[in-house]
């Protein structure tokens, strides 16, 4: 992601929203970032993802965003912050309509779009409860381009979020 | 007496060194330079080869989709290349076939994964090419048209997927992803002409259509996947100093096209890739041992690749046995 810009603007670029399809054939739609009045949620997610035991997320580089028909929203954080190389590890609060979603199922895929290939590997998604969530091993095997689509079912619903990774090492 | 005919008796023999070797300076110049750095290609006045290359390709940085050039920090992307190859010129001089097939060794290490290493064959290739028009060879006289003719040989390469594709990865790294995954076909010429008896130019260009094929990620979502094609374009300069050593410099630039997936252009998914290098050839036994040493890099310079996940040095060391039959 672009994540060499200034503390208060946009970390991560989720760029080509109405115009791209996503890694599942569906019109991602995003939520354009707001990381000042983010601050508050991402710090909460920051100490829970510190809590169970990761390296402590520093509140830079979260953003907000909503699913493709506007379902969920949820304010995600990367580890690291720019997501590289390697193994990388996400943090995100789920919530609809104001509240938080504490039951979702959720699955990520990382996805390179111009090689047509992913990682071989499925992250781990863990639910620490009270709607934060934890993405683990999630294998970013080159520089470049990555699409990560998550797919999240609660309630008898299911939306999309497509996040864009520019991974520069 | 004796003394005062040194000189004139090593005049002499050397025009009849020259005289002599001369014929065959020029059968290597064309040797080498009609096969210049395409391992598994016929030189000019041989009628097959065996050769065995092997090859160490180290990436130090990558170029982002907007030209970005950013050194590898906390990744060891490192591959060991074995490529056997062999040519044969088949029912007339003017027509071979070819073939390669590289083994590879490959060590990916990334921030918070262990290191892998994985071995298997890569993507095997089977060329045909044929010459169309000879270079006289004699450099180059305006008033005399036919001398600028240049060597004129068109060829087409078939790639097949022999080398396991991105998708069919079962390591964390992928450290065990030997091909590119899809059939390709490629077409060009090689452009071969000597400005003098011993230095030549030559272009190569390409064009390489990758076919679509199906493609799945850890979910298990399959899309039809089309690979963008490849343009090539190869300019060399080659310089025969004698009859056992050759030296050539050479810029390579691959444009791929723009990929496909599930019938949608992919944006940004074109990419450029400026490699230069250079290589040196000698005889060990003329004309049959030759050894081809051959350093190739991307020039770490923002703007002048993009699209490049990984970029470095490669470095090939060649010995083939050429047959004249």
């Amino acid at each position: 992601m672009t994540a060499r810009t200034q503390p208060t603007a946009t970390v991560w670029r989720l760029s080509g929203a109405t115009k791209r399809r996503s890694a599942l054939g569906v019109e991602p739609h995003y939520t354009r970032l707001m990381p000042t009045a983010a601050h508050a949620r991402v710090f909460a997610v920051a100490v829970v993802l510190g809590a169970c035991g990761g390296e402590p997320l520093a509140p830079q580089g979260s953003f907000d965003a909503s699913s493709r028909t506007g379902t969920f929203e949820a304010t995600f954080s990367s580890l690291p912050d720019p997501p590289t190389t390697g193994t990388n590890a996400l943090g995100f609060e789920l919530r609809k309509g104001g509240g938080s979603v504490v039951d979702a199922m959720v699955t990520l895929e990382p996805w390179m779009p111009a090689h047509g290939h992913g990682s071989s590997k499925a992250p781990l998604v863990t639910n620490l409860g009270a709607g934060a969530y934890r993405a683990e091993d999630i294998y970013l095997t080159m520089p470049g381009h990555w699409e990560l689509t998550i797919e999240v079912s609660a309630g008898g619903e299911r939306d999309l979020f497509v996040l864009d990774y520019d991974v520069k090492q | 007496m004796i003394l005062g005919r040194v000189p004139l008796l090593f005049a002499l023999s050397l025009l009849t060194s020259v005289v002599l070797w001369a014929p065959r300076v020029s059968a290597q110049a064309c040797c080498t330079a009609t096969a210049s750095s395409q391992l598994g290609v016929v030189g000019r006045c041989y009628r097959g080869v065996l050769a065995t290359q092997l090859g160490y390709d180290r990436a130090f940085g990558s170029f982002a989709r907007d030209g970005t050039y950013a050194g590898l920090d906390d990744a060891s992307v490192q591959d060991l290349t074995l490529t056997l190859a062999a040519g044969l010129r088949l029912f007339t001089p003017a027509l071979q076939v070819y073939t390669t097939l590289p083994l590879r060794l490959q060590q990916r290490s990334f921030s918070g994964v262990p290191s892998e290493t994985r071995v298997g064959t890569g993507d095997a290739t089977a060329g045909l090419r044929a010459i169309l028009v000879d270079d006289l060879m004699a450099g180059m006289d305006f008033g005399q048209p036919r001398t600028l003719l240049p060597f004129v040989e068109p060829f087409v390469v078939a790639r097949a997927p022999t080398g396991r594709a991105p998708s069919e990865s079962n390591t964390a790294t992928q450290a065990d992803v030997m091909g590119d995954g899809a059939w390709a076909l490629a077409g060009g010429v090689v452009l071969t002409k000597f400005v003098t008896v011993r230095q030549a130019v030559s272009a190569n260009a390409s064009y390489g259509h990758r076919f679509a094929h199906s493609v799945s990620g850890a979910a298990g979502v399959e899309r039809r996947f089309s690979p963008g094609a490849e343009i090539d374009v190869k300019l060399a300069y080659v310089e025969v100093l004698d009859l056992f050593w050759s030296w050539s410099l050479f810029a390579t630039v691959r444009w791929t096209l723009p990929a496909r997936s599930e019938g949608q252009t992919v944006d940004g998914s074109e990419s450029r890739r400026v490699r230069l290098g250079a290589s040196v050839s000698h005889y060990l036994t003329y004309p049959k041992w030759q050894l081809i040493g051959a350093v190739a890099f991307d020039p770490p310079v923002s703007d002048l690749s993009q699209g490049v996940p990984y970029a470095g040095a490669t470095a090939t060391l060649s010995m083939q046995r050429n047959f004249t039959f």
